[in-house]
């Protein structure tokens, strides 16, 4: 093959990617070579020269993390000389170190400890200029990270993730020399959004987790991994857990083999946001209303309650005045049996997630065919339409920020406003908000003759559109239209990111594609990829399929036909678009069992209010927008009965037998529901 | 003693003018590179001259130029090092504040030769007086067309910026020079890519020393045969000393390559006070330091080489026998720990930890290991460090022991006789 090529380390024959640093192809072959500013994120720079290696024919010896393989190549990475200058070099990076590993954080997890205790004895000329090691100042540097130059070893692995990935010039080294400190410029915060990841990646304590601060060693505590449910990314996280309580949240870097994951970074929403599971607001136990308000009272009671009025009304008013809707945060798991309570069991077919409008059959089918995480960098470009993608699903604009500004991929960006990502777009323009399909349209009409828009035309409220009325919706001159059209007909497959909760755009970007791809026959197919505020939006619109929608059960409730009503972690009060009609909806409604973690502006309205476990404290699965699935794990136990268990004792309550004792059961029964068309 | 090749006219005041310039057959050469050869054909005239960088590393020029790849849709750059940051040196001042179109006319040349249509000269921050002299220069060759659109007529399109530096020793090294330029912090890159093949801007650059860059109007005016008449065989031409230190005449010297430096001695008038010469750098600081046991080495690469030093920028620093060696290194090591840039652990922390032991030694509380515990520090940064800085940082480390143990152990032993100098 042309693309690999054969070296031996140490001995040993190993064949690698031809791009591949000696350092890793070493790594494949289980052989440490320590290093501190290599990081397989980020750009090799070679400033630490602790991977020095020597190579047969080269009379220096080479830092393995910026020495790309070769054929034939012939490298040592433990003779005694390069034991000899890897102890140099630890001993150089201990020389100005404060050594207060008793009181640092980063005890446990250091790599300056830990590669200084693996390979460099102490020299004993260190101990002599003690009170001679430089100190720097502190200064506050934002709610996340702690910053302790003292330690700091000058990898600037920090300053790179900056520079490679968040963008913001945030970071920079001032002085010089032995002087030489890493300070925001001005003395400033760090931008937030993606601080956190600082933390991980500085090898020693020097930058350090504020909200974790002094509160265990890392020997002291148990992790599992997991998914963020902050928003439809689906990174994967590290829960960090001590007597039964989150200590911190970390990226998972062990995790880089599953394909639902972009990269192992986080954003410090994900990161720091875990912190509300510890709000005296949380509800804790069933709560009832009464004259005087809320008042608790036990999970039996509540439970005979909510099945007495379920059969009241269903023995009153049949079987559609009852229904219910699901979170897109819950887990595949408990929307399965919430869907399956209702529509199997009772019959009714008032259920639904969140506020969708359309039918979920056309949307899945498209969503079937859309680009998965893997396929990113096999995408020739990206055109990111209307998202705001930092903002929705953080650490995928992140990964999009290093494709584009250090990998070279295009980005066409169309936003209404300003969203931080044009440094990164080749070409960046704005619209008139909410006139998206017009957009599309406009491209299409830009891509085709005028002859074939007949049949793509077939769109309600489309049909006497022509490209000056696209102008004068949008905003968008004819010009750039066509600039972006032609863009898009280059030789390369596109990514196109967008809103996958507006349903209006999801199918004109679909008629896009499919031009698109009609053109391009002899291309890789291009791709949609939507973008979800929520964790579990694909998941929740593969499970509720063939149903009325919320419209529908909002339809019934106003005509007074719903007497039932039980809302899942769902707020509707505050996410749903029409505010005035939601509340007048709500009451209407007889009886409303509303679960969540939080009371809610919609609490009020409930008759019955049934305490929720977060994310962390639940098994189970996401799909995230990739369209993977993707495990939970419990981080921590809460004593709180679980939703699942709670649907499974309402449906008992009515007279049917859910028979599952585990999560699993429940997964591996819902799993053909997720199946993507044609893919099974 | 020979004639001068590039010190020729800077006696001359009026010599900055362009028209004394012109009278004294300035800009021929360029008109005849221009007119007389072909690009490649002037990079084999200087390859056959002989000619070797005057930066430092004496690397030859002309196949420095053979590097630059032409068949790629890239411009291409030349940038004139006028850093000069090399203690001791002051040579590439004298011929921009002497003879500035000397040099503009040598970069023209050269950027013809290389496909170049816009050069930078990169001058040290603090040579404000250079870089009023060169942007005069410049304007007035622009008026007479020797820069500019279709240079004489000739179907050359060349430019030149003056770029003023940042102010630290490492904005001379090529790389980090080219990071100033694009206005970032000077630091040393990765190589490779080597500057030839991805410089400036990501394009095609080659640097050279202002030396090297003024001897190339000569090579056209005279041949390549003549300029490699002189001095040594392999190192060609003359070269220009900045003789410092206990002379009586400091001050730069331009003699042929190979010339011993005793003779250089005499010519800077002999040891300040009758007295001895007891050592000197050759080439600036980041040569290892000789002694008077050396006085008859000739002065060119090979023959410094062949002793255990290097030709480096030419700075001679000349140490009379009361100088505290000690003191003088001490002195070097804390240039080198302020001046290192930062980047690499070796170098960052090794010259600080360096000029602690020296301190500690001129604080009397030096012990009698401290003298290995220097040469173990440098052992671990020679040939570690990212960029040759930390290399450089420990030559008059190792030299000086070398040559001087007897003088550490008496110094740590407080019965040095010449402690105070
Ligand atoms: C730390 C350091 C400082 C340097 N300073 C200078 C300088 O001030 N002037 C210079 O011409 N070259 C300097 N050099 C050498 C340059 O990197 C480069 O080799 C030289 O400019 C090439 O020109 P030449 O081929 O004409 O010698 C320095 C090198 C290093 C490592
Ligand atoms: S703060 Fe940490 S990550 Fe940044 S340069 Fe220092 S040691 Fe490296
Ligand atoms: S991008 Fe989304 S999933 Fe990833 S850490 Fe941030 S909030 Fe969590
Ligand atoms: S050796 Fe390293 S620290 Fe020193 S100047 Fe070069 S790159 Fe900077
Ligand atoms: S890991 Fe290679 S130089 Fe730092």
């Amino acid at each position: 093959m042309e693309n690999v090529v054969t070296l031996t380390i140490d001995g040993r024959e190993i064949t690698v990617p031809n791009e591949t640093m000696v350092i890793e192809a070493a790594k494949k072959l289980g052989i440490e070579i320590p290093y501190f500013c290599y990081h397989p994120l980020l750009k090799s720079v070679g400033c630490c020269r602790a991977c020095l290696v020597e190579v047969e024919g080269m009379p220096k010896l080479q830092t393995s993390c910026t020495l790309p393989v070769r054929n034939g190549m012939v490298v040592k990475t433990n003779t005694p000389l390069v034991q000899k200058r890897r102890k140099g070099v630890i001993a150089f990076l201990l020389a100005n170190h404060p050594l207060d590993c008793p009181v640092c954080d980063q005890g446990g997890e250091c790599d300056l400890q830990n590669f200084s205790h693996r390979y460099g004895s102490a020299v004993s000329g260190l101990k002599e200029f003690k009170d001679q090691k430089r100190t720097f100042q502190k200064y506050y540097i934002g709610p996340f990270v702690e910053r302790e130059m003292n330690r700091c070893i000058l990898c600037k692995r920090c300053i790179r993730f900056y520079d490679e990935y968040a963008g913001e010039t945030t970071l920079g080294e001032f002085e010089r020399a032995a002087d030489t400190e890493i300070r925001t410029f001005y003395q400033t915060e760090f931008n937030p959004g993606f601080s956190g990841n600082t933390i991980f990646l500085c090898p020693v304590g020097a930058l350090t987790d504020k909200v974790y601060r002094f509160k265990a060693r890392v020997w002291d505590m148990e992790s599992v991994t997991s998914v963020c449910p902050l928003c439809g990314t689906g990174c994967s996280i590290r829960i960090w857990t001590r007597n039964n309580r989150i200590m911190r949240i970390t990226p998972d870097m062990n995790n880089n083999s599953n394909k639902g994951v972009l990269n192992n970074f986080l954003c410090d929403r994900g990161q720091f946001g875990f912190q509300y599971i510890f709000s005296n607001e949380r509800i804790r136990t069933p709560l009832i209303k009464d004259k005087n308000g809320f008042v608790p009272i036990s999970y039996e009671k509540a439970i005979d309650i909510i099945v007495s009025r379920l059969k009241k009304s269903i023995a009153e008013s049949g079987v559609d005045s009852v229904g219910g809707i699901v979170s897109a945060s819950c887990t595949c798991e408990e929307i399965y049996l919430f869907q399956k309570l209702f529509k199997e069991y009772i019959g009714s077919a008032n259920v639904d997630f969140q506020s969708r409008i359309s039918d979920s059959k056309q949307v899945n089918a498209i969503l079937d065919e859309s680009a998965e995480y893997s396929d990113l960098p096999g995408s020739g470009g990206f055109f990111v339409l209307g998202t705001n993608i930092l903002h929705r699903q953080p650490v995928l604009g992140l990964y999009l920020r290093n494709l584009t500004k250090i990998k070279g991929y295009t980005l066409l960006l169309a936003e209404p406003y300003k969203t931080g990502m044009e440094d990164c777009a080749t070409l960046s323009i704005s619209y008139t908000p909410g006139t998206e399909a017009y957009l599309i349209y406009g491209l299409i009409l830009c891509m085709l003759n005028p002859e074939n828009i007949e049949e793509i035309s077939h769109r309600e409220g489309f049909e006497k559109i022509t490209i000056e009325t696209v102008e004068q919706a949008t905003g968008v001159s004819k010009e750039i239209l066509q600039k972006i059209s032609s863009a898009l007909l280059d030789k390369k497959s596109w990514t196109i990111i967008i809103d996958g909760e507006k349903e209006s755009v999801l199918f004109s970007v679909h008629n896009l594609i499919m031009i698109l791809n009609n053109m391009k026959k002899d291309i890789t197919k291009s791709k949609i990829l939507p973008v979800f505020s929520r964790p579990n939006h694909r998941g929740a619109m593969k499970i509720i399929q063939k149903s009325f929608n919320v419209r529908k059960i909002i339809d019934a409730s106003l005509s007074g036909k719903l007497k039932f009503l039980y809302l899942l972690e769902v707020d509707p009060v505050s996410e749903f678009l029409d505010r005035k009609e939601i509340e007048s909806v709500l009451k209407n409604v007889e009886f409303i069992v509303a679960q969540d973690v939080f009371l809610t502006e919609t609490s009020q309205y409930a008759s019955i209010i049934l305490p929720g476990k977060p994310s962390y404290a639940k098994q189970g699965s996401f799909v995230c927008s990739g369209g993977i699935v993707r495990d939970l794990q419990e981080g921590i136990k809460e004593n709180m009965e679980s939703e699942w268990k709670t649907i499974i004792r309402i449906a008992e309550g009515l007279g049917y037998q859910m028979k599952y004792d585990t999560i699993d059961e429940i997964k591996n029964e819902m799993l053909p529901l997720l199946q993507k068309k044609g893919k099974e | 003693m020979d004639e001068k090749i590039i010190l020729k006219y800077t006696d001359i005041p009026e010599q900055k003018n362009i028209d004394t310039y012109i009278k004294n057959g300035g800009y021929k050469a360029l008109q005849r590179a221009l007119s007389e050869y072909k690009p490649d054909e002037i990079i084999h005239l200087v390859d056959k001259s002989g000619l070797r960088g005057r930066g430092g590393a004496g690397f030859p020029t002309g196949k420095k130029w053979s590097f630059i790849p032409q068949n790629i849709p890239l411009p291409k750059y030349l940038v004139c090092n006028t850093d000069e940051g090399e203690p001791g040196t002051f040579k590439d001042r004298e011929i921009i504040e002497g003879d500035p179109h000397l040099v503009i006319e040598g970069i023209a040349i050269s950027s013809y030769a290389i496909g170049a249509h816009k050069a930078y000269i990169y001058i040290r921050g603090e040579f404000a007086k250079g870089a009023e002299i060169l942007t005069r220069a410049i304007n007035q060759a622009k008026e007479k067309g020797f820069i500019g659109e279709n240079i004489l007529g000739l179907g050359f399109d060349f430019d030149i910026d003056v770029y003023r530096g940042a102010g630290a020793y490492i904005c001379g090294e090529e790389t980090a020079l080219l990071d100033s330029i694009e206005g970032k912090r000077a630091m040393p890159r990765l190589k490779p890519p080597h500057p030839v093949a991805k410089g400036l801007y990501s394009s095609p650059t080659v640097i050279n020393n202002v030396e090297t860059l003024a001897n190339v109007p000569r090579i056209i005016e005279n041949s390549a045969e003549w300029f490699a008449g002189i001095g040594t065989p392999h190192s060609t031409g003359t070269k220009i000393f900045c003789i410092s230190g206990d002379v009586n005449n400091p001050g730069v010297y331009e003699v042929p390559m190979g010339t011993p430096l005793k003779e250089l001695l005499e010519m800077a008038g002999g040891i300040k006070d009758g007295k001895k010469l007891k050592a000197f750098f050759p080439g600036g600081p980041s040569t290892p330091i000789l002694t008077s046991a050396h006085l008859n080495v000739g002065m060119d690469f090979e023959s410094l080489k062949k002793i255990g030093s290097m030709l480096g920028s030419g700075a001679i620093i000349v140490l009379d026998e009361d100088r505290s060696i000690i003191k003088t290194v001490a002195r070097l090591t804390e240039f080198y720990r302020n001046e290192s840039c930062g980047k690499c652990s070796p170098c960052r922390e090794g010259t600080d930890w360096l000029l602690k032991v020296y301190q500690r030694i001129i604080d009397n509380k030096g012990k009698k290991e401290d003298i290995d515990l220097l040469l173990n520090i440098c052992e671990d940064i020679y040939g570690t460090t990212f960029c040759p800085l930390g290399d450089a940082a420990t030559m008059p480390v190792i030299s000086s022991i070398k040559y001087f143990r007897k003088e550490y152990e008496e110094y740590i032993n407080g019965k040095c006789s010449n402690i105070n100098n």
